[in-house]
């Protein structure tokens, strides 16, 4: 049994937007999901996250049917969104945002504790600035942040939404590569992206246009240049 | 900066512009100006107080904030006449904190996508309907209510007589402030409230349920407000329907500007200002020259230069 | 992003700015500055208008095309509006059922005293708020065909009412209060004495109190200028030692009424002479029994001097003394005996009040204005009689004498005092007489001060009650003499006159 499974999927704002979807993610993997702006990418993650109500289709994590549930019900059983454009709490530090990200599991301190030491240990960088007002880290230190924040409730699966937006590409693979290790430490992973150069570390790929699934494929086929080319545009 | 250092280099900057003020009150034999600001500015600040937490936590400046005390003084006034004062002071407070919660719940939220211009007229409607129920119910007549504490005399500074009652008012002003602070500095619910003003989908995305925290930002709001009702009307005269309103409402509001709309010492101490300014131009010889009643006009002279020139207010952050 | 964050702020507060502007003290009296022609620098009074034909005042009313609407060959209708809600209020209930009452004892026991009709009057809330008071007065008048208007109180609403009046020629008549704005109105008519006109009152009770250091308050609005003006020109006549004069907003916050009472208190004030609405009056005298201060507080009213006072403001008002243009329900027995039976016949189980008396004595007074105007009733009929009767004496008002000159038809007051035991006002004298316009401030115009009607004597008497209520002669007087140019001889206004520009 696949970890998420997603049949049918169909989401709209008064108009459609996902035309009924279906694919899965096993447990362990980092799928990716790829498409152009407007294919329905940040819809499905933030479905997924509980953000929006499907119109038709479900949605299993775990064996559970868990379409059009709340997030904070979500987040209890084990999904986490790090949404796209951040969303830190601007006016808290650093460590408050990580304490809200524990809210699921805020009377567990010893737990707590040692979910903030791993996430310093991903990036060592918000350790440095733990006291500072999330508001005026860089973008990359944000990003870390709302990845960080994420992992706060520890989730069996991690959606992230546009990492490397307004991102250089050195910073960029920084966050795949601490992405790649958060994964390898047993969280499933389902990163939205339009920057192939996470394709190395994706275990699944998804290529998303104009509402449906176009592509679905596992291990080195994705690899291939010619699914670069043929859905994706990329010339090398 | 931390949160609670940002907080303390404010209170600072406040409380050394108050002592400032402070002096020189003195100097100028205006030191009478400085107790009639601190005591009738504490029940600015109490209703300060509450506008600053729903602002924080919904970007709602709440009109209907006075009535929360005025429904709580109504209360009052009718349980004091049936059980022990005590008593009735609880259940003015409850009834304050009930019009709150169904305030959130039959209009807030039903509102809660709207802008936010809605959500303020929204508010102001209700204002005027509580101010209606008063009036049917009470026939619109002035009335007095008894003291918790009917000493007036026993307490006097630079020549002004502070009642019991005031003391009592100060007390809460001060230590709701310092709690109020600690609350959203320090704890879980308190971060989740101002999280949520910031970035309500985030909040919601950690595992928070924003309606809720709503729900209990309205009803601590309602609670504050009714404090300041139930404490500061019984002291200063009479009351009215609407009153809180009418008399308490546009210094609280400056008094919240002041501190920076969304600082919680900020609004205790802006409250303070306040009550100093209007108590000093009113009497100050240096004022003469103004034609009329010179207080109402110097606060608003003052309240516009703060948003003209710091926007953010006193403690008030610029982000 | 400071700049988002302030706009909305700043829009706001300006918002605000508008809303208290609304509902302040300036408006609806905007457009009161009728000083112009008057070279004294003060406003004409009624008496002034002659010498420059500038007001109606004198000229014979003409009937317009609207002369007899509101009348029917068995109806009248009259509008009446005060304010039951808002900053000044007057219990409700006491208006709706006093207002009918005299009406419904006439007709049940002088049916035929106005030719057959009957009286509708109709009642509408002005909320203590001019713009309001406009609104209302309007709405009486076209959608209820009111054939005059009544302010019940409140100087700024009666004010803005009053213009609107006079500029559809539609009578109106208050108790007596502010004379700027007011005073060259052609259909204006005060039926008691004007605040100013209490002044040499006010600053013999102050005298007889053996007050010695005066405070004066008076409410920041153009309609009280007159007024201060007055009392601050009398009571220097007078010598006393006025130690702090002191303005203060309608819409005064706690902070500036106690910075006002600090400085009352400071300066040893032992009177303090009063112009506010009652809500203030209360804060004031709240304000000063916390700081164990109880000055006497004194003044003229029409509202200060109600029983609901007492009710919300004792014991902090145990020291307010007031004139008022109708006494206390304690004295009524003797002055009119038919007032209880009356309100026990048709006050609906509703004791009677005083404001249940004010409505009585002023429809009383307009019962004799319809009764001398005749069966032809109309609009300029009306002001033109009233304009000619010598006086119209109610034994509750002190007589009331208009002339064609003089709007101002009080010719005395009531002295009550506040009884905090009893939470009531009492009767403390009747009829006191007076009627003096005493400084420049209303008197500065042609002819001076010298046009108030009724005043004989300056006011000095202390009229016992059966005596001064019976006198019809002390009113016949005043009406006769009035007319401006003969009165030198008169106290204050004869100071004004020499002081004054003659025309």
């Amino acid at each position: 049994m696949a970890l998420l499974e997603v049949d049918g999927l169909r989401v709209g704002y008064g108009f459609p937007v996902l035309m009924g979807i279906s694919f899965e993610v096993e447990e362990g993997e980092t799928a990716v999901l790829f498409g152009l702006n407007g294919a329905g990418k940040t819809t499905t993650v933030t479905t997924i996250a509980g953000l929006l109500k499907p119109d038709a289709g479900s949605i299993r994590f775990n064996g559970q049917d868990i379409a059009g549930k709340r997030p904070p019900e979500l987040v209890s059983a084990g999904v986490a969104l790090v949404p796209e454009g951040r969303r830190v709490f601007p006016n808290l530090t650093v460590a408050n945002n990580l304490r809200l990200g524990a809210w699921s599991r805020r009377g567990n301190h010893k737990e707590v504790e040692a979910s903030r030491a791993l996430v310093f240990d991903y990036f060592p960088r918000l350790a440095e600035r733990v006291d500072q007002a999330a508001g005026t880290l860089s973008g990359g230190e944000q990003q870390m942040l709302a990845i960080g924040r994420a992992l706060m409730s520890k989730p069996k699966l991690l959606l992230v939404d546009e990492a490397s937006l307004g991102l250089s590409p050195s910073l960029a693979k920084v966050v795949f590569q601490v992405m790649a290790q958060i994964n390898e430490d047993g969280v499933t992973v389902l990163i939205v992206e339009q920057n192939v150069g996470v394709l190395p570390y994706a275990d699944r790929a998804l290529i998303m246009e104009k509402g449906t699934l176009i592509y679905s494929g596992v291990g080195e086929e994705i690899r291939e240049a010619n699914l670069r080319e043929s859905y994706l545009g990329v010339h090398e | 900066m931390p949160d609670v250092l940002r907080d303390r280099a404010g209170v600072a900057l406040g409380a050394g512009a108050l002592a400032l003020i402070a002096v020189v009150l003195i100097a100028t034999g205006e030191k009478e100006s400085l107790v009639i600001g601190v005591i009738s500015g504490a029940a600015y600040g109490l209703l300060a107080l509450g506008l600053v937490l729903i602002y924080k936590s919904s970007g709602v400046f709440n009109f209907a904030q006075g009535e929360f005390g005025t429904i709580a003084v109504y209360v009052l006034y009718l349980l004091h006449f049936e059980v022990p004062y005590g008593l009735a002071l609880l259940g003015a407070l409850v009834a304050a904190v009930v019009f709150g919660l169904l305030l959130e719940r039959l209009v807030i939220r039903p509102l809660y996508d709207s802008s936010r211009v809605i959500l303020l007229v929204a508010t102001a409607g209700v204002a005027l309907l509580a101010i209606s129920v008063e009036i049917w119910f009470g026939d619109a007549q002035g009335k007095t209510i008894d003291r918790a504490f009917p000493t007036l005399d026993r307490f006097s500074i630079l020549g002004v007589q502070v009642s019991d009652q005031r003391l009592l008012l100060l007390g809460v002003l001060a230590t709701l402030a310092v709690v109020l602070a600690l609350f959203f500095n320090r704890t879980n619910l308190g971060l989740a409230v101002i999280g949520a003003s910031q970035e309500p989908t985030a909040t919601e995305l950690v595992g928070i349920s924003v309606r809720r925290l709503s729900t209990f930002t309205w009803a601590l709001a309602a609670l504050l407000g009714g404090l300041a009702g139930v404490i500061a009307v019984p002291d200063s005269g009479g009351f009215t329907p609407g009153i809180l309103t009418s008399a308490f409402l546009i210094p609280a509001f400056t008094a919240a500007v002041l501190g920076g709309m969304t600082s919680l010492p900020g609004a205790f101490l802006g409250g303070v200002i306040v009550g100093v300014i209007q108590a000093v131009a009113t009497s100050a010889p240096l004022f003469d020259f103004i034609p009329g009643s010179a207080g109402t006009l110097v606060v608003f002279v003052v309240l516009v230069g703060v948003l003209a020139i710091r926007p953010q207010g006193l403690l008030g952050r610029a982000a | 992003m400071p700049r988002r964050h302030r706009n909305p702020l700043l829009a706001l507060v300006l918002g605000l700015c508008l809303v208290a502007a609304s509902c302040g003290q300036k408006s609806g009296v905007a457009n009161t500055d009728v000083a112009a022609g008057a070279a004294g620098g003060g406003a004409a009074p009624a008496g002034g208008a002659p010498a420059e034909g500038g007001a109606a005042a004198a000229v014979a009313h003409e009937p317009g095309p609207d002369d007899t609407a509101g009348v029917t060959d068995d109806e009248i209708v009259i509008g009446i509006h005060a304010p039951v809600t808002g900053a000044s209020p007057i219990p409700q209930t006491s208006f709706d059922v006093g207002k009918d009452i005299y009406w419904r004892h006439l007709a049940d026991s002088a049916p035929d005293q106005l030719f057959g009709r009957t009286v509708r009057v109709v009642f509408r809330d002005d909320e203590f708020n001019p713009n309001r008071a406009v609104a209302v007065c309007r709405e009486m008048v076209e959608a209820e065909g009111a054939f005059l208007l009544i302010g019940g109180g409140g100087a700024d609403q009666i004010t803005a009412c009053a213009q609107y009046a006079d500029g559809i020629g539609v009578p109106y008549l208050s108790a007596g209060v502010n004379e700027e704005g007011l005073a060259d109105l052609a259909t204006y008519y005060a039926t008691s004495l004007t605040y100013a006109e209490q002044a040499p009152l006010i600053v013999e009770q102050i005298q007889e109190q053996g007050l010695e250091r005066i405070g004066v308050v008076v409410i920041d609005t153009p309609s009280f200028e007159d007024a201060h003006t007055a009392f601050l020109e009398t009571a220097e006549e007078a010598g006393l030692e006025i130690v702090v004069d002191q303005a203060l907003s309608k819409t005064a916050a706690e902070a500036e009424v106690l910075a006002v009472v600090q400085e009352l208190k400071g300066a040893d004030v032992d009177g303090v002479f009063l112009l506010a609405s009652p809500v203030t009056f209360i804060g004031l005298a709240g304000g000063a029994r916390n700081q164990s201060y109880d000055p006497v507080w004194i003044g003229p009213g029409v509202t200060s001097g109600l029983n609901a006072v007492t009710n919300f403001g004792c014991p902090a008002v145990e020291n307010g003394t007031f004139f008022s243009p109708f006494p206390q329900i304690d004295v009524i027995e003797e002055l009119d005996p038919d007032f209880v039976p009356a309100y026990e016949q048709f006050g609906e189980g509703k004791p009677a009040d005083d404001i249940g008396l004010a409505l009585w004595a002023l429809n009383k007074t307009l019962a004799l204005m319809f009764e001398a105007t005749g069966e032809e009733l109309g609009r300029a009929a009306f002001m033109n009689t009233i304009e000619s009767t010598e006086a119209f004496d109610t034994n509750i008002y002190p007589p009331v004498v208009i002339t064609p000159e003089d709007h101002f038809g009080g010719t005395g007051a009531h002295l009550l005092e506040a009884d905090c035991d009893a939470k009531a006002y009492t009767t403390a004298e009747q009829f006191v007489e007076g009627g003096e316009s005493a400084g420049g401030a209303t008197g500065g115009g042609t002819e001076g001060g010298a046009t108030e009607g009724g005043a004989t004597d300056g006011g000095a008497t202390e009229g016992g009650g059966t005596e001064g209520g019976a006198t019809e002669g002390g009113a016949t007087d005043g009406g006769e003499t009035d007319g401006g140019e003969t009165e030198g001889g008169e106290t204050e206004g004869g100071a004004t006159e020499g002081g004054g520009t003659e025309g």
